[in-house]
């Protein structure tokens, strides 16, 4: 979909991906995320490999760890 | 994370946005509850009403309605809506500085998902031009009144409406007394100006619903009409050339006064008597002789 490989992905990181167009409102979205655990249909416009502009509904459910279990 | 590639189905949602955008800028329409309340006005209905969307919405479209449109069409209109079914007419509205347009209008009933009537939308789209040229071209261009052309048409429906209810049909020719005589007189602008001023009267004596005048050409002009009785429209006719003569209008070149005065030849008769409107026709002029003949000034009610 992005056109990257994965292993740049990883790298890249989400917010450093450039998979987003506003990095302020995607911390803030991952902060909302850190608070509650989740959040669901999230819709923005991305710029991915040769500056294809590409829209994504994005949901974000955080993996259960020894501090938080869901 | 789970990210989802919506990118064509905004596309999609681009297109049907700008789609939107340009019927709302294009196309008069506008949706009402089921009390005929607006709920929803189009740009191109605020921009020909002169209204702003806020002046429209939870007003009912009488906010636009002219006071020329019968009352009769509105009925009909919401009969027909009530019943679920579309309803298609021209109507005449009143814009907010007073000023009117025509719009052809469908109104189509309006369902929620569940199948239940919610309202109705409106579609209309902007006819005044051609209703301009319909009335020019049925109009006498310089008295205001209908012309010959627009005589013929409605001279023929009249008389076959008569005929199916065998009503009492009555057909006036008035004829301006010696008025080539006044146009040498006076000139043919003051000529104009009478001939401006006998069709007003005329016009303004033209009470019921049945009653038509026209110029009939130079200057002459037919009224039809239908009513109760030869001596009723007798005196309704006769009226109307008293009228004419307490203008007083001054005339140095009349025989039959000092003022403007018109000869008028009248026939009423029973619309199964007669076969053809031609006949009607000959028999009103044949009257308008004798009123001639007989001095002017006057109304003759013929025979057939």
């Amino acid at each position: 979909m992005t056109g990257s490989t994965n292993e740049k992905m990883v790298q890249l990181g989400c917010v450093g991906l450039n998979i987003h167009e506003d990095p302020p409102m995607a911390l803030s979205v991952l902060e909302q995320v850190r608070e509650k655990g989740c959040i669901e249909n999230i819709e923005k416009s991305c710029v991915v490999k040769d500056g294809k502009k590409l829209h994504v509904n994005i949901s974000i459910t955080l993996m259960p760890d020894k501090e938080s279990f869901w | 994370m789970n990210v989802r590639d919506i990118t064509e189905s905004r596309k999609l949602e681009k297109t049907l946005h700008d789609y939107v955008a340009l019927i709302d800028d294009n196309i008069i329409t506008s949706s009402t509850d089921l009390h005929g309340v607006i709920v929803k006005a189009s740009t191109a209905f605020c921009r020909i009403s002169g209204y702003t969307r806020e002046e429209l919405l939870h007003k009912k479209h009488s906010i636009v309605k002219h006071p020329d449109m019968p009352k009769k069409i509105y009925e009909e209109l919401w009969e027909t809506i009530s019943q679920n079914r579309i309803w298609h007419g021209e109507l005449k509205n009143r814009t907010k500085n007073g000023g009117y347009y025509w719009v052809d209008v469908i109104i189509y009933p309006i369902y929620d998902d569940e199948g239940v009537k919610i309202g109705y939308t409106a579609i209309r789209h902007d006819i005044t031009d051609k209703k301009r040229i319909e009335e020019i071209s049925i109009t006498d261009g310089l008295t205001g009144i209908y012309n010959r052309r627009h005589f013929n048409t409605l001279f023929s429906r009249f008389f076959r409406s008569a005929k199916r209810y065998n009503d009492l049909l009555c057909f006036a020719i008035i004829d301006v007394d010696h008025f080539k005589a006044y146009n040498d007189t006076y000139g043919h602008q003051m000529g104009d100006e009478i001939l401006i001023r006998v069709a007003q009267t005329i016009q303004n004596s033209m009470f019921r619903s049945d009653d038509y005048c026209f110029r009939l050409g130079g200057e002459e002009f037919g009224i039809i009409f239908k009513d109760e009785n030869p001596e009723k429209a007798f005196s309704f006719i006769d009226s109307i050339r008293e009228k004419i003569e307490l203008l007083e209008i001054e005339h140095s070149k009349n025989s039959a006064s000092p003022y403007v005065t018109v000869s008028v030849g009248v026939i009423c008769i029973e619309a199964r008597l007669i076969d053809r409107e031609e006949d009607l026709y000959a028999a009103a002029d044949r009257s308008l002789y004798r009123a001639k003949e007989d001095g002017r000034n006057r109304v003759v009610m013929g025979v057939r």
